[in-house]
């Protein structure tokens, strides 16, 4: 894993591997549709973030009440942007790593085509109120046979780059991508047995939705991100990750550990007791996972990074840390008796999607594209504006939403004394009082989501002849720039 | 190819465990949960919902209401749920054992529901009121008037007519979901007494801090027992 270090944005000078030529169209067709999902999506986010301060946005059309918008934005950036770019980063890194001619390429080019099919159904289905009551499983029931039929066909591709690898020692980053590759239809699968086709009845439910919902977070969307981040961080750095022995440690901790820390969203709530305990305590063990990661990425950021992809992979580590310092905190019961129910919780899957896994996939993509389309990025300004616009709107996101959810969850038990009165605190006051941070999670997400209208600018004019001429007339028709 | 075998093995098996024992074995435990049978009133509690109001349950669903409202009364002392007056006591497994899609709900941006139906009895909230309300909105809940229909009237005014200001001739009345959603939310109630749930003891005052957990919690913090 010491490669040289690699220019970001420009063609660089080791030549594209097998992968890259061969799976060209498969993994370009990922990440164009992943794109296009991340600015459905961040639409979504956007409707649904400004509802959260102004209820009557778009009241009157069903299709846009609140609880649906916020089921078609979660799908639609899970399934849409998460799956495709998080699928073609780790096809390509264990293409690159396992050294071998991909296989199934046309295969995976079908399946991609029928999966996005699957999950613009799925979202049209959400808006139209065939949704779940469980995060992350939202999606209607009647799209899971197409996404299942079409996952087999391109995930077939990904592990067939594990398993044909020729080289014998295999990195942390394989590890993350195969399991995550793994762990989705495993979950998903799970979830549709016994939600939808042979439905259990009353709280069960709710366990089989904490399980396989947070399963999916931290087996298959957080496995992902670490994947890219595995890999591209000492490709970016040329430098070999420090403490990297621990990696194999720091990576069974979370695939034995982070499948039973779902249950602990259900502390207090109506199901026999062990079921949240086992999941508050392993919630604290994982600890030991997140430890590990900063260990081993903790010499990059101590020095700092001249490449813009790398700079962008180090946001989303550090917020992967900040989700593991969160979720550890929120797990003791004491806290979790004013921290559940709140926007905190809204806060942990944002800060994980568009904290973790999006900056990184980011980094990625600035790496990936210019091979796979032979041309270097037009405008390094831009890249620099996006990473600007990223990390402050990330920051700003979280912000709004931290505060939101601590306001909440102490005005949910806070006691107010008027006139010698002691009353708890109306729910038109709670909204009154948390309005100020949910307008600036707003402004957070609108400042991130226009980053990635710079990335979808940059492609463009990459793919435009390169005159200049040509590069000022884009730009001035740019949307929303 | 055999690292790989240990490999998925390993992955799959952790995940098969976690699901084994979660999963498996909670429903195992509550698939053995019945309705009880109270001696004293005759009747077995909880009882099934009414057709209309288990369709209002898919409504509810339907309308994403779960993202702002919980149904769920955590026990005395953990929490403010039962200082808020949301239920007397805690809510427990048997309470959602008949239900096929129950709604524990995400998120607490609006009260919880879980006894709406016997809060708005005490409080005079009828279907009039409720009607309003969804077609209105209040506060942070946005409304839903799209679950309303501009009639003309036909013979008579129809009794459910909204008291809006609509031009002479014309009615706005409620539609069948709405009707079915009202009609579960009105149902919504967990007044009857459980054996693994006793009612808390709540002070007549509310004290200025929560009373500390341990004071009620042996008898509340009790599981759902199955044999
Ligand atoms: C955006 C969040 C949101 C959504 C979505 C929402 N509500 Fe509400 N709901 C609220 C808030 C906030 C209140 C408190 C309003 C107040 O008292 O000012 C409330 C109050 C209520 C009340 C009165 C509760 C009481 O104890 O007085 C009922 C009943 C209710 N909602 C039912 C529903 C139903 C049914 C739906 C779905 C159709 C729904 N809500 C969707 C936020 C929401």
């Amino acid at each position: 894993m010491n490669a040289p270090a690699t220019p970001s944005s420009a063609s660089s000078n080791d030549e594209p591997v097998a992968v890259e030529t061969q799976a060209r169209w498969a993994l370009l067709l990922l990440l164009a549709l992943g794109i296009k999902w991340f600015v459905a999506g961040g639409f979504l986010a956007l409707i649904h973030s400004i509802q959260l301060h102004t209820p009557e946005f778009l009241a009157r059309y069903e299709w846009f009440t609140f609880g649906r918008v916020q089921a078609a934005a979660e799908s639609a950036l899970v399934f849409g942007w998460v799956a495709n770019v998080g699928f073609a980063i780790a096809w390509w890194l264990l293409g690159r790593l396992g050294g071998e001619r991909p296989r199934g390429a046309v295969g995976a080019l079908i399946g991609v085509a029928f999966w996005n099919a699957g999950v613009t159904v799925g979202v049209i289905g959400i808006l139209a109120g065939d949704l779940g009551p469980y995060a992350l499983l939202q999606m209607p029931a009647y799209v899971f046979p197409l996404l299942g039929a079409a996952y087999a066909a391109f995930g077939v591709a990904g592990l067939a780059a594990w398993l044909d690898r020729r080289r014998a020692d295999t990195y942390a980053a394989q590890w993350y991508a195969s399991a995550a590759i793994f762990a989705l239809p495993w979950f998903y699968s799970a979830a549709y047995a016994m939600l939808s086709l042979y439905p259990v009845t009353g709280v069960s439910q709710a366990i089989v939705g904490a399980w396989a919902g947070e399963g999916l977070r931290l087996v298959w969307i957080a496995p992902l991100a670490l994947a890219a981040a595995y890999y591209l961080v000492p490709k970016l750095n040329g430098q070999k990750l420090a403490a990297y022995n621990y990696a194999d440690v720091g990576f069974w901790a979370l695939i034995v550990l982070a499948p039973w820390v779902g249950t602990r969203a259900l502390v207090g709530g109506p199901v026999p007791v062990w079921v949240p305990t086992v999941g508050v305590s392993c919630t604290l063990l994982l600890t030991l996972h997140y430890l590990i990661v900063a260990s081993n990425f903790k010499a990059v950021f101590r020095r700092g990074s001249p490449s813009q992809a790398l700079r962008f992979v180090l946001v989303g580590i550090a917020a992967y840390l900040a989700s593991g310092l969160t979720d550890t905190a929120l797990a003791f019961r004491s806290v979790a008796q004013y921290t559940q129910f709140t926007y905190l919780g809204e806060a942990r899957l944002t800060l994980l999607v568009l904290g973790v896994f999006t900056p990184i996939a980011f980094g990625a993509l600035y790496f990936l594209l210019p091979r796979l389309t032979g041309r270097a990025w037009a405008s390094d300004g831009l890249i620099r504006t996006h990473f600007r616009a990223t990390w402050i709107g990330l920051l700003i996101l979280i912000a709004g939403l931290v505060g939101a959810g601590l306001t909440q969850g102490t005005a949910l038990v806070a006691i107010r004394a008027a006139d010698g009165q002691i009353a708890a605190q109306t729910f038109a006051e709670i909204f009154a009082a948390t309005r100020p941070w949910l307008l600036t999670a707003t402004l957070g997400l609108g400042l991130e989501l226009l980053g990635g209208v710079l990335l979808l600018v940059n492609g463009i004019l990459q793919l435009v002849p390169a005159s200049d001429a040509a590069h000022s007339d884009t730009l001035a028709s740019a949307p929303a720039s | 190819m055999k690292p790989s075998l240990y490999f998925f093995l390993g992955v799959f098996g952790a995940i098969a465990l976690s699901w084994a024992a979660i999963v498996v074995g909670s429903h195992r435990q509550l698939r053995a949960l019945g309705t009880h049978f109270d001696p004293l009133d005759n009747m077995s509690v909880p009882a099934a919902m009414s057709g209309q109001a288990a369709q209002g349950q898919r409504v509810y669903q339907e309308l994403g209401c779960g993202a702002c409202h919980t149904q769920q009364v955590r026990r005395y002392g953990y929490g403010w749920d039962q200082n808020r007056g949301w239920g007397e006591r805690q809510s427990v497994a048997r309470d959602y054992a008949l239900q096929t899609h129950p709604q524990l709900g995400q998120a607490r941006i609006g009260p919880d529901l879980a006894n709406f139906g016997e809060r708005a009895v005490k409080a005079g909230v009828d279907r009039a009121k409720l009607y309003r309300m969804l077609h209105d909105g209040q506060g942070g809940m946005p409304a839903f008037s799209f679950l309303f229909e501009r009639r003309a009237i036909v013979g008579q005014k129809s009794s459910a007519a909204l008291a809006l200001p609509v031009a002479p001739g014309w009615q706005v009345v409620p539609t069948s979901r709405a009707e079915a959603l009202v009609s579960y939310l009105l149902a919504l109630k967990q007044d009857y007494a459980l054996p693994e749930a006793p009612a808390a003891v709540i002070p007549a005052a509310v004290p200025a801090t929560p009373a500390p957990a341990a004071s009620t919690a042996p008898a509340a913090t009790a599981p759902a027992k199955t044999p």
